[in-house]
């Protein structure tokens, strides 16, 4: 799987549209160099057959954990919105969407 | 008698147990060792006032016969990755430069009820994403063994606190290497448990499939007592394990049954300092005189673990980071615009000045890999190979009881040197294949290794199967009564 795409600066900027990062042109520039030097050391796991393995996504074992839901104590609504840049009452303040 | 702060966790017990001194002399000792000491950063804030009022609190409860634990009156740094209710916590970053959390951690919460004194929050690279802690918004720490050099990252500033004395223990988080390789940097002893024995509540994620909280001491059986206290089940991280926390301190009173111990070739191969390749067959010899059998053998898939291991790590981060969006907490546009602008742009420009290059760096990589298009080859690829490193510790583990490997292939090197992110990257190969398998490793001194007429520490690692970790503790304590290089202190003083 030797496919991997070597990335454009449409791509960096796509990325960074995505990853909600308002970057400048000249950090995109410098992204766009980084970016495809670091995904080359990705190539390595091209050496490594996985046709038969399945994903692993946590190595504990552990499935489906419950707990019985029970009411306890929790924030005080001062504590939650302590460190809120903007808030008004119980809710925090954003611009307008609509 | 020496200075109080440079006891070990056994020794302050003793002493304060005895009443030959009190929590707030020690606590105290560590203060003002650590503004001394001041050059050295390993604190972004130091809880002066706090710690002082635990103290006399401690000292009070023991005068009352009422002690919370024998870690009650003991002074402790602690990583700034972890929440502490009321003290500063910024995960090394700008984005959380005046958070104040209104809870603890699980493992701060668990410290306190046994009456440990929090001295403060730790210098570390941002979120965890460094190996040097010159990704830190507040400087980076430097290491005491040479000034010139980095402590190793990104729980740097706590292992400077240990090597350098100025607390009795440390904490810190270790999910590629962020406890081990600033062990092995400074000359001391660091724990990356089983994932899933120490409760990730409160701790400022990084990676979270990858993510463990551990001691950072300056003894293996100090390691051992820490990890009593905070190891065990937490309703508030389902991930923790519900089996039952064993008497490590005891484990380590009594030299392990002879064991068979693997030393993988692809952990000396190329590219390793061949110094540090003669430390750890020194080690391998004087263990195999301690009646241990030392095994070659091949991990093959070990080469393609660093990949695997930044795929996965970029991607969980770049997720986790989502979280700081300008709106509920952490650095925003909002707090200083008087006209609300666009939504987007709250977002976009609050994480674009609060994230530092090498964190946006790791987000733009995650987000890509995890990206339409990219994810089959990047991201489920990855998950793959995790399981092929995962089977390849198990086949291992058939064979072998422990594995000896160095911690970091190169000796801790100088500020600057790394500043090429893939060359970053690749100093942490020898700890990251050990994360995505959820295997605990202890990183403790082995030996030392003279440049430019500095001595510098090398570390190794001892890597067990999940929950050995007795085992690991028991075989290092062992090789500290064999070999006696973690005694051996800094002179930069």
């Amino acid at each position: 799987m030797n496919d991997r795409p070597v990335l454009n600066l449409d791509d960096v900027s796509h990325i960074a549209q995505l990853a909600r990062l308002k970057l400048s042109t000249e950090e995109e520039v410098s992204f766009l160099g980084e970016l495809n030097s670091v995904l080359s050391m990705t190539e390595a796991l091209d050496r490594v057959d996985t046709s038969d393995l399945p994903e692993t996504h946590n190595v504990t074992g552990l499935v489906n954990i419950w707990r019985e839901d029970l009411a306890a104590e929790t924030l005080l609504e001062e504590d939650v919105f302590s460190n809120a840049p903007r808030h008004e009452s119980s809710h925090f303040t954003i611009p307008k969407t609509l | 008698m020496s200075s109080l702060n440079t006891l070990s966790v056994v020794e302050a017990i003793e002493q304060l147990e005895s009443r030959a001194i009190t929590s707030f002399e020690l606590t105290k000792a560590c203060l003002d060792e650590i503004e001394r000491r001041s050059e050295l950063n390993a604190f972004i804030t130091v809880a002066r006032d706090e710690a002082l009022a635990a103290a006399e609190a401690s000292d009070a409860r023991r005068a009352a016969g009422k002690t919370l634990s024998s870690l009650d009156g003991v002074p402790y740094a602690i990583k700034d990755s972890y929440a502490t209710r009321g003290v500063r916590t910024t995960a090394g970053s700008k984005m959380l430069d005046d958070f104040i959390p209104p809870y603890d951690a699980e493992v701060v919460a668990r410290l306190r009820a046994h009456g440990a004194v929090l001295l403060g929050k730790t210098v570390m690279d941002q979120f965890g994403h460094g190996s040097s802690t010159e990704n830190c918004a507040y400087g980076p720490s430097k290491n005491p063994w040479d000034t010139s050099r980095v402590p190793g990252g990104s729980s740097g500033g706590s292992a400077v606190a240990v090597a350098a004395d100025l607390c009795i223990f440390a904490i810190g988080e270790d999910t590629g290497g962020s406890i081990r390789q600033p062990a092995s940097f400074t000359n001391t002893v660091g724990l990356k448990v089983t994932y899933g024995r120490v409760s990730r509540y409160g701790s400022v994620a990084y990676a979270s499939s990858l993510d463990t909280m551990g001691p950072m001491t300056k003894t293996v059986e100090d390691a051992a007592i820490v990890l009593e206290a905070i190891a065990g089940h937490d309703a508030k991280d389902a991930t923790t394990s519900e089996r039952s926390v064993d008497d490590y301190a005891a484990v380590c009173q009594s030299d392990p049954k002879p064991l068979t111990i693997g030393l993988p070739r692809e952990f000396l191969a190329d590219g390793v300092d061949e110094r540090i390749i003669a430390v750890i067959r020194g080690v391998a010899d004087k263990l195999t005189a301690a009646g241990h059998t030392i095994k070659e053998i091949s991990i093959p898939v070990l080469e393609q673990a660093i990949a695997c291991y930044y795929i996965i790590a970029w991607a969980e981060t770049s997720s986790n980071l989502a979280r700081y969006d300008g709106i509920h907490y952490g650095h925003s546009t909002l707090k200083s615009e008087k006209t609300a602008s666009d939504l987007y742009d709250v977002y976009a420009e609050s994480r674009a000045a609060g994230f530092s290059t090498e964190t946006k760096r790791r987000i733009m990589l995650g987000t890509y890999v995890l990206s339409a298009g990219y994810y089959d080859a990047y991201y489920r690829k990855a998950l793959k190979v995790r399981t092929a490193i995962v089977h390849g510790f198990e086949e291992a583990f058939k064979d072998v009881d422990v594995l000896l490997a160095p911690v970091s292939p190169v000796l801790p090197f100088k500020f600057g040197d790394k500043g090429d992110p893939l060359a970053m990257y690749m100093a942490d190969i020898h700890t990251t294949p050990i994360n995505p398998a959820g295997v605990p490793s202890l990183a403790l001194p082995a030996g030392f290794v003279t440049e430019d007429g500095c001595e510098l520490p090398v570390g190794m690692q001892l890597i067990g199967q999940q929950f050995a970790e007795g085992q690991l503790l028991s075989l290092g304590a062992q090789w500290q009564r064999i070999d006696l290089t973690h005694i051996r202190k800094p002179e930069t003083r």
